[in-house]
């Protein structure tokens, strides 16, 4: 009986397949990641046992340490309706260049007299040291620009997307709490009474029995 | 695939004599480029970093347009707690009322396991034992959340943020339901400032 020949086959397989798949993948992963927008104060978020939440549609009060007061919204076409609104209230037209600029520009933490001038500035130095005020926010006065950037905006979600907003808060930890008081009396003036405090995550689970 | 075509229409005359050229092959070891490939993946997946926000729902109740009587609280189920500077919780149980001579002691504790959520298990425990209705007794009742101890947030001007959050969650880990959030009164100050305690 003649014995079975085993064919010799070479070991090297072709990597080419394996090579796209790898590339593909880097790829994607490189043109689906969302970069960090720049954020004008670096904010330390104290950590909670909070639930998680979805960072989309959302308007967001950032406190920076020194207590200055930022607005920002994701969505563009939201952002654009804000101001159309804010511009009526304060009788500033704005460009359709300056609309475009706005609302890719993140973060707004300027009064608004000055936002216009801050739109025209090139991206680099409208984060330098003392170009940012911050939105102002004394409760005294009759024309509180964050409430109103918070009406605009719950008006614009309302006009655009028939939603609510939600109105989140990211305060750095060392924010002292006049800052935290007023902006949360704005709130009350404005009639928003739920909102939400972001926070990071804690990480062990404590059980309240103890 | 990675092989190219390299006959040229040459390819296909006879040589005759002439020198020919030595035909190497195309064909490319890969292995390396999928490594790389593969480093770069794992590069860019491990320098990614999970951003995992949580957040904190805030009720707060309407104290510019305010209900129009008073809700009584029960003074024994009371607990006030002031949040000073450097991380300091003063607390106390019942009223100030320097008027009626009802002048609470204050304690001072700090924002840890053993410290503030210590007292405020504690007085939740004490206010359920001292409740005259059962309710507060049997977690399975619908009321048994608004039977236990009440307490009263007050940060001091010198707090910061993190003290607000950490104190609300405190509420959030001990499951405290009743709880309301104010700025400090004068009396409290008065008080503070009586004890000696920096706020």
């Amino acid at each position: 009986m003649p014995k079975a020949k085993v064919a010799r086959k070479s070991t090297a397989i072709d990597m080419t397949a394996m090579c796209d798949v790898a590339f593909l993948l880097l790829t994607f992963f490189i043109l689906t990641t969302k970069f960090k927008p720049k954020e004008p104060v670096v904010i330390d978020i104290p950590a909670s046992h909070g639930k998680q939440i979805k960072d989309k549609d959302i308007v967001l009060i950032s406190m920076a340490p020194d207590g200055r007061t930022f607005w920002d919204i994701d969505n563009p076409k939201i952002r654009r309706s804000t101001l159309e609104q804010m511009g009526e209230r304060y009788s500033i037209t704005f460009s359709t260049d300056e609309y475009n600029k706005f609302a890719n520009a993140g973060a707004i933490g300027v009064p608004m007299k000055d936002l216009k001038a801050w739109l025209a500035m090139n991206p680099e130095s409208r984060f330098a040291p003392g170009v940012l005020k911050g939105i102002p926010k004394d409760t005294t006065l009759v024309g509180n620009e964050l409430g109103d950037w918070l009406i605009c905006s719950k008006k614009a979600y309302k006009a655009e997307l028939n939603k609510n907003a939600i109105i989140a808060v990211k305060g750095d930890k060392t924010t002292d709490y006049p800052s935290v008081k007023a902006v949360i009396k704005t709130f009350e003036l404005k009639n928003i009474l739920r909102f939400n405090f972001v926070t990071s995550l804690e990480g062990k689970e404590e059980t309240a029995e103890k | 695939m990675a092989e190219m075509n390299t006959d040229s229409g040459e390819g296909h005359k006879k040589h005759k004599g002439g020198r020919r050229s030595k035909k190497i092959s195309t064909r490319i070891d890969m292995t390396p480029m999928v490594d790389l490939g593969f480093l770069l993946i794992t590069f860019f997946i491990f320098t990614t970093t999970m951003s995992k926000p949580a957040s904190m729902e805030v009720n707060k109740p309407d104290t510019v347009h305010p209900p129009d009587k008073d809700i009584q609280v029960p003074e024994s189920r009371t607990m006030t707690v002031m949040m000073g500077k450097e991380d300091k919780v003063y607390w106390y149980m019942g009223i100030n009322d320097p008027d009626n001579k009802k002048i609470p002691q204050i304690n001072i504790t700090d924002y840890s396991e053993y410290g503030l959520r210590k007292a405020l298990l504690e007085g939740d425990k004490k206010a359920r034992t001292d409740n005259p209705n059962p309710a507060a007794r049997n977690p399975k009742d619908t009321t048994y959340a608004k039977n236990g101890l009440i307490v009263i947030i007050r940060p001091c001007d010198n707090s910061n943020y993190k003290n607000v959050v950490d104190v609300l969650d405190e509420m959030k880990v001990t499951n405290i339901k009743s709880f309301s959030w104010a700025d400090i009164a004068p009396v409290d100050k008065t008080l503070l400032e009586k004890s000696g305690l920096n706020q």
